[in-house]
This record gives C-alpha cells, structure tokens and sequence, in this order.
C-alpha cells in the first residue's frame, strides 16, 4: 500500500512539474493581434493608449503606450506575453485609451443629447491620442460656445475641437468594451498607410530637376508653425535689461 | 520660477525680476507682435515700447492672469501700430525671416506671412505661446468660434500652401 501510495505522489509531481515547465517556456499569446485580440474582448490596460496595425494589415501591430507610466517595464511585460514579438511596434503618448474613452463617455452623458449643441461627430482619434470633436461650425450658438470652452478648460489637449463633417447620431455605448472602436482603428490603419505611402510628391521642375515635396499633416503644420519662433536680437535685449 | 510669481516680485519692487520676466516671455512675446506687424524694426520698437511700459507700470495685484495680460498688451499695441501706420500689407516677405534660414524654416514663414493678420495673431498664441483657445478667446476679445475658426483656416490654408496647392 506504502509502494502504491508513493507511486501515486511521484506520478503527481512529475504531472505538475511538467505542466509549470511547459508554462514557463510557452507564451499566453502567439502573436500582437492575439493580444489586441483579448484586450479588445476583456479591456485594455490603463497603460495603453492604443493598438493600431503598423502596416495596413493584422499581423504587425503598434502598441501605444502611456508615457508617464514606466514605459520599458511596460514593453516588457508586452514582450513577455506575446511569442511571436516581431509581431510588436511601440510608441509612446500621452493619454490612456481607457481615459479618452471615459472623456468621450462623459461627453455623450453631458452633451450628447442635447439639440442645442451643433455638434456633428464624437469620437476617440488612436493616433492623435484625443477625442475629436466634430462642430457645425456654421450653425454655433452661445450652449455651443459653453460647450467649446468647457470641453477645453476641463480636458485641455486631450481634446480636439474640428470643424465637422458628418453627422452621427450620438448615442451613450452600453458596453464599455470598445471593441468596434478598435476594430474601426485597425480598419483606419489601412488607409492611413495608404496616406503615408503617397504622402511624398516628385515634381519634375523645368530645368530638370526633381523636387521631392512631402504631404505634410496638419499636425505636421503645427509643429512646424511651433518651432518657427522669433527670435529678438542682442541689441534689443540688451536695450531691454538695461532699462532695469 | 512661476512667471506669475516674478510679476509678484516684480510689483514689490524686485528689479531683477523684470530681467526673469524678459527672458521668459521674450521669444513668444516677439514672435507674436512679429507675426502681427510683420517687420522687425517695428516689433523691436513694440517690445521696446512693451517693456518701458511693463517697467514703469507693472500689472497690478487684480490682475489674476499676468502672463495672459502681457500678451494681451502686446497685442494691443502691435495693432495700435498697424493702425496707426497701415504698414502691415506693404511688408509681407520680409516678415518673419529668422536667424535660422534653414529651406523648411522659410517655407513655413513665406507661408505664415501669406496668412491674415487675425489667423497669424491666434496661430502665435497658441502654438508658440501656448495659450488654451479660451485663453485667446480673452485675449484678443474675440468668441471662442471666431477664434477655432481662425486657427482652423490658418492651418488649412498653411497645409495647403506647404503641400503645393494640395490640401
């Protein structure tokens, strides 16, 4: 009885020894769509911003990452959960998708249903890490101003305020998995792919040479508009701080 | 240091604050009233003028936004200039040509210059002195709108020039 007992408690060992040794060398995720793939169904990690595909297709896939957090434990702890981490490109803003989802939430709560707002769109822009929100700007009244600047003063640059296009029924989401956002981000992967491959222009002037022309974003714009200060002279400096 | 908290210095009589305060607001405060006068003479004699005045008259303690205040007398008297002298449309190009003259610089200041005085004040309040829309709003006296739409049409237009014609 002793023999059998001892039998059994080695069989026992043995099984469970070999089950954590597989599951020390084995990945819970082949690749990065797998892990967009549970995180889509189960939510996202406050660390990230969000998940979008490098090049217009599901296999390569960039993970936002919030740059305030611990970043490189962030990317390890990714790394870690994905076998296949060719499969992963990082990037790193400034607003958690969670958080710009809730702004959005909070948006449609407050705002949304009101008619007197001329706003025509809502939504959370991945790449932009902000919540766009589309105006009529031809139709703005003084609730819209209020609104305007309540959206600014609360939430600053995490949102965008745009002139809008189209109109869409606003609507409170009922289920807080956004995962048609994330599905609608990979989609919008693929065109804006299609943007950046064409986002270069050759033009052949008259004398024959080429000049390459780049298709510049409008954040691009205001970056550049940004970095083109003025600067005064030293002349004018010293006449300055020499009034003191 | 806390640019409000040099202002403060500033009214109790600390002279060496009025240095801090220029050496903080100098590149903004310049490159806006650049922006809007559209030629260096004359935005060396405002920010002279500015800071005679900020010198001799500093904000007062009821003034609970001093950064936003100087620029809002910046702007003042740049306009006060324009005026004056309806200078602003025969100088365009030689506008904002800064000591860095690298291709992408001038491209972005020939088309900046292109730009109307109201787009160009908006597009220098927010991105290069960072002030929030609503700030601006205040600032210049105009709605919220006017002031979206401005930055708006600023950066389409701006886009438009930099892409060749191509929006």
């Amino acid at each position: 009885m002793r023999k059998i007992m001892i039998l059994v408690a080695a069989a026992i060992m043995i099984v469970v020894l070999s089950i954590s040794a597989v599951a020390e060398t084995s990945y819970p995720y082949k690749d990065a769509y797998e892990l967009f793939s549970a995180w889509d169904r189960h939510g996202y990690p406050d660390y990230i911003t969000g998940v979008w595909s490098t090049n217009g297709g599901r296999e390569h896939l960039t993970f936002g990452i919030v740059e305030s957090c611990d970043t490189d434990a962030v990317k390890d702890e990714i790394l870690y959960l994905v076998e296949d981490v060719s499969t992963v490109t990082f990037t790193e803003q400034k607003y958690s998708y969670n958080y710009l989802c809730s702004i959005q939430e909070e948006l449609e709560l407050t705002w949304g249903f009101s008619d007197e707002i001329a706003m025509l769109s809502l939504g959370v822009d991945v790449w932009e890490n902000c919540v766009e929100v589309g105006i009529d700007f031809e139709a703005i009244n003084p609730a819209t101003e209020e609104f305007m600047k309540d959206c600014t003063e609360r939430y600053g640059d995490a949102i965008n305020i745009v002139e809008g296009v189209h109109a869409v029924t606003l609507m409170a989401r009922p289920d807080p998995t956004p995962w048609i956002i994330c599905a609608a981000c990979v989609l919008m992967a693929v065109v804006t792919a299609v943007v950046v491959v064409t986002r270069s222009r050759r033009i052949t002037n008259a004398d024959g040479t080429v000049t390459i022309h780049k298709h510049l974003s409008e954040k691009q714009v205001a970056a550049l508009v940004k970095d083109s200060t003025a600067q005064p002279s030293q002349e004018l400096d010293s006449r300055i701080l020499s009034l003191k | 240091m806390d640019i409000e908290e040099m202002f403060s210095r500033l009214r109790n009589g600390d002279k060496e604050a009025f240095a801090d305060i220029y050496r903080s607001l100098r590149v903004p405060l310049y490159t806006l009233i650049l922006r809007i006068v559209n030629n260096r003479e004359t935005a060396d004699d405002i920010m002279q003028e500015l800071f005679m005045r900020l010198y001799s008259s500093p904000p007062d303690s009821t003034v609970n936004n001093c950064r936003a205040w100087v620029f809002a007398s910046a702007r003042n008297l740049a306009i006060d200039y324009i005026r004056k002298h309806c200078c602003e449309e025969k100088n365009t190009t030689e506008a904002c040509t800064c000591p860095d003259t690298s291709a992408e610089k001038l491209d972005i200041e020939r088309a900046i210059a292109m730009l109307s005085q109201e787009q160009r004040e908006v597009l220098s309040l927010h991105l290069n002195a960072g002030f929030t829309f609503s700030e601006i709003s205040n600032i210049t006296g105009s709605t919220l709108s006017s002031v979206y739409r401005r930055y708006r049409s600023a950066i389409k237009a701006l886009r438009k020039e930099l892409n060749g014609g191509h929006p």
